[in-house]
């Protein structure tokens, strides 16, 4: 027998030896010889093109172009990611004169390819090789955990401005100095998606910056470009987005001239019209906005044959006709909320529109609120109404139910509305651990205010899987509710709490080579009081 | 480690007989520290088997310096999968004594990898495997080659091919 050498391991522990390596030692390593590269070959490409992020420079975008030609990646990228890093007007200053001059060119660059339309046409041409195309993607960050490196998964090229020029480069879309741009992602991937008769199942937009975009006008498809865009739109399965209602109101005067209440999410709602196919969307909105997101889930809440009566009082005929008619998604399956304001009530009706199609429910920093001074007692559990309504939707047969980082908003005695955390007791052993839960009215208002130590055991998230039967399941939650009613009132000074924006994130599937795409870390130590103030 | 380990002589043994047909008496923990062993110890009904068990695919010497390995770190604590992520991080370390233990010619290192492998004992496997990783780290493909007596056999076409391959897989 041959003397035992690198050569002779077997492929899974010539991987698990690569395993220990930096990615150029791991390329070093592909190039020593025939044999060993093909080993390595299979895990080499389902680490490295699988999933991966670009960005809107020339470099980036050739660069993809170029693995959606090779012979096997472009069958295995399946997961094309875009990166919003753009160069800024002015950068700041640098002493390197070299580096700085790097940087003016970069933004040189970046705004031709921009101007010019070649960062669509590259998408384009890199999307129409692309043979397993599922989904694409919008980020403002890159995800951690390349460990490999001991870095993250940056957009491809980051790095290499980031030591070429000695400058980071921002997600924030800027208009410094009036000679900026300021590009609309989804519509160009779309346009190119399109134009390369490519239709992957899912688009998703994750943002992590407070503010960064506002993804209301990317959502707008213009008539002339519907050919092209909407067969793109028809084809996909999965949406998640990030919208900021009240910037989207469409791209005139409509919130001037008509009732702004009619026509919160304009744009949006007008996108998910046209995506008669979906099964799945999230929707990440912003905190703090009851109002727009009361008027946007009316909107969806209702069926396309009832009439559209409630616009508001002063609108008139000629607006009606302008706003969308309320949509189905008939194979709409799971629906998952977060970051937002909303009154129970509105929610409920949600779900109850998609009772039977519905299989997946999450709610995450989700605050239940009163509107227009509809207190029912005075400390009452909003969310227990929630779970309790949720019970008597007929036909409503949820598999899956994820409630997390939720609050509840009440009025203080004098007044103003305090934002208070809700979590839950552990799951009791014994059903009859909770005595008289369901229907029973003198529980309605919780008068306890729960111990340091019994909140300290609650769950601020709680997940159900291979649900049997949803009204055993909203029993228990309803009963294990805890409210974090504040011990002394009403002293704690109000404050908007505006850094607290993080949205519901993918779910950490078991495939994400990334392991960041965690849903709730870092969430649970952020339990603080924090109060909010009512539009 | 060593200091915590039970008395031999409470023990039971177990008798391995190496390819090579040579017969090794240990003692049943130290044979469990293999997952495949530990597994055909339970296949006995949770008795101590009283009868031989052929290790088909590691020579005497082979079995001796995993057996080694075993016995020195007979009390560690079972692996968990926390520590598996753990080991990607700090990818190098290794602890000093199980350095020297590596200290072998290259064939022994490779063998005691396939044995690891083979008997299924996943922290010993790690250390050969991080061993072999420092032996890359830092080399060009020429001193990998070199190192490990590989030939070079790619074309200049193909060498290309893997180091732009390369150059789209690193973080740029």
């Amino acid at each position: 027998m041959a003397p035992s050498t690198l050569t002779s391991l077997p492929m899974e522990l010539i991987c698990m030896v690569a395993s220990h390596l930096s990615t150029s030692e791991y390329g070093s390593l592909r190039l020593t010889c025939k044999h060993v590269e093909s080993q390595l070959f299979a895990d080499f490409t389902k680490e490295f093109f699988t999933k991966r992020q670009f960005m809107l420079t020339h470099f980036s975008l050739k660069t993809l172009v170029d693995i959606s030609k090779h012979p096997t990646f472009k069958k295995r990228l399946t997961h094309v990611i875009l990166g919003m890093e753009l160069f800024a007007a002015q950068p700041g200053d640098s002493t390197q004169r070299e580096k700085l001059d790097r940087y003016r060119d970069g933004y040189n660059d970046q705004v031709f390819l921009l101007n010019t339309g070649m960062d669509r046409e590259l998408l384009t041409e890199a999307f129409k090789n692309l043979e397993n195309l599922q989904a694409v993607g919008l980020r403002d960050y890159s995800a951690a955990g390349r460990k490999r490196d001991g870095t993250g998964w940056h957009s491809y090229g980051l790095t290499t401005i980031r030591t070429e020029t000695g400058f980071y480069l921002d997600t924030r879309c800027r208009t410094d100095n009036g000679a900026s741009f300021y590009p609309r992602y989804l519509q160009i991937l779309l346009y190119a998606l399109g134009k390369a008769n490519s239709s992957p199942r899912a688009i998703e937009a994750i943002f992590r910056t407070v503010h960064s975009y506002n993804m209301g006008p990317d959502l707008h498809i213009p008539d002339f470009v519907e050919p092209i865009i909407q067969p793109v739109l028809q084809q996909l399965q999965s949406l998640d987005l990030k919208v900021n209602l009240r910037e989207d109101v469409g791209q005139n005067t409509y919130h001037q001239t008509y009732q702004p209440h009619a026509c919160y999410g304009l744009n949006l709602r007008k996108f998910l019209g046209r995506l008669s196919n979906l099964t799945h969307l999230r929707l990440n909105f912003r905190p703090y906005q009851a109002a727009e997101t009361d008027s946007f889930l009316q909107w969806f809440s209702r069926m396309p044959d009832q009439n559209t009566t409630d616009t508001g009082a002063a609108t008139t005929t000629a607006t009606v006709s302008y706003l969308p008619p309320p949509i189905l998604l008939p194979h709409l399956r799971k629906l998952d909320l977060g970051s937002l304001d909303v009154e129970w009530h509105a929610l409920c009706a949600v779900v109850e529109k998609y009772a039977s199609s519905l299989e997946g429910l999450s709610l995450w920093r989700v605050q239940l609120v009163p509107l227009g001074g509809n207190l029912t007692g005075p400390r009452p559990m909003h969310w227990r109404f929630f779970f309790w309504s949720l019970a008597q939707i007929p036909r409503l047969q949820l598999k899956e139910l994820m409630v997390g980082m939720v609050k509840q908003c009440v009025a203080e005695p004098n007044r103003s509305l305090a934002s208070i955390h809700v979590g839950f007791k552990p799951p009791a052993l014994q059903p009859t651990d909770y005595p008289n839960s369901m229907r029973n009215d003198d529980d309605d208002n919780d008068k306890e205010v729960p111990t340091e130590e019994e909140w300290s055991k609650c769950d601020p998230r709680v997940e159900y899987k291979n649900i049997n039967s949803l009204q055993g399941v909203l029993e228990e939650l309803a009963s294990r509710l805890v409210v974090n009613w504040p011990k002394e009132r009403p002293s704690v000074p109000i404050h908007v709490d505006s850094n607290s924006d993080e949205d519901e994130d993918e779910d950490g599937s078991q495939d994400d080579e990334e392991g960041d795409e965690d849903f709730d870390v870092d969430e649970d130590s952020e339990i603080d009081v924090a109060a909010m103030l009512m539009v | 480690m060593a200091a915590n380990a039970q008395p031999t002589d409470a023990q039971p043994k177990i008798t391995l007989v190496s390819s090579d047909n040579q017969k090794i008496l240990v003692d049943r923990d130290i044979a469990e520290r293999s997952v495949l062993l530990k597994h055909m110890i339970q296949d006995f009904g949770g008795e101590t088997p009283d009868q031989d068990i052929p290790i088909h695919n590691v020579n005497e010497v082979v079995l001796k310096k995993v057996i080694e390995w075993c016995e020195h770190h007979r009390a560690d604590p079972p692996a968990t999968a926390e520590d598996d992520s753990d080991n990607r991080k700090k990818s190098t370390d290794i602890e000093e004594w199980d350095q020297k233990f590596m200290q072998v010619d290259q064939e022994m290192l490779f063998e005691i990898i396939l044995a690891a492998n083979y008997l299924d004992i996943k922290p010993l496997l790690d250390v050969g495997c991080k061993t072999v990783a420092n032996m890359i780290k830092g080399k060009s493909p020429d001193e990998i080659r070199k190192t490990f007596n590989i030939t070079n056999d790619f074309t200049p076409e193909e060498e290309d091919q893997i180091r732009r391959e390369n150059e789209w897989a690193e973080d740029r």
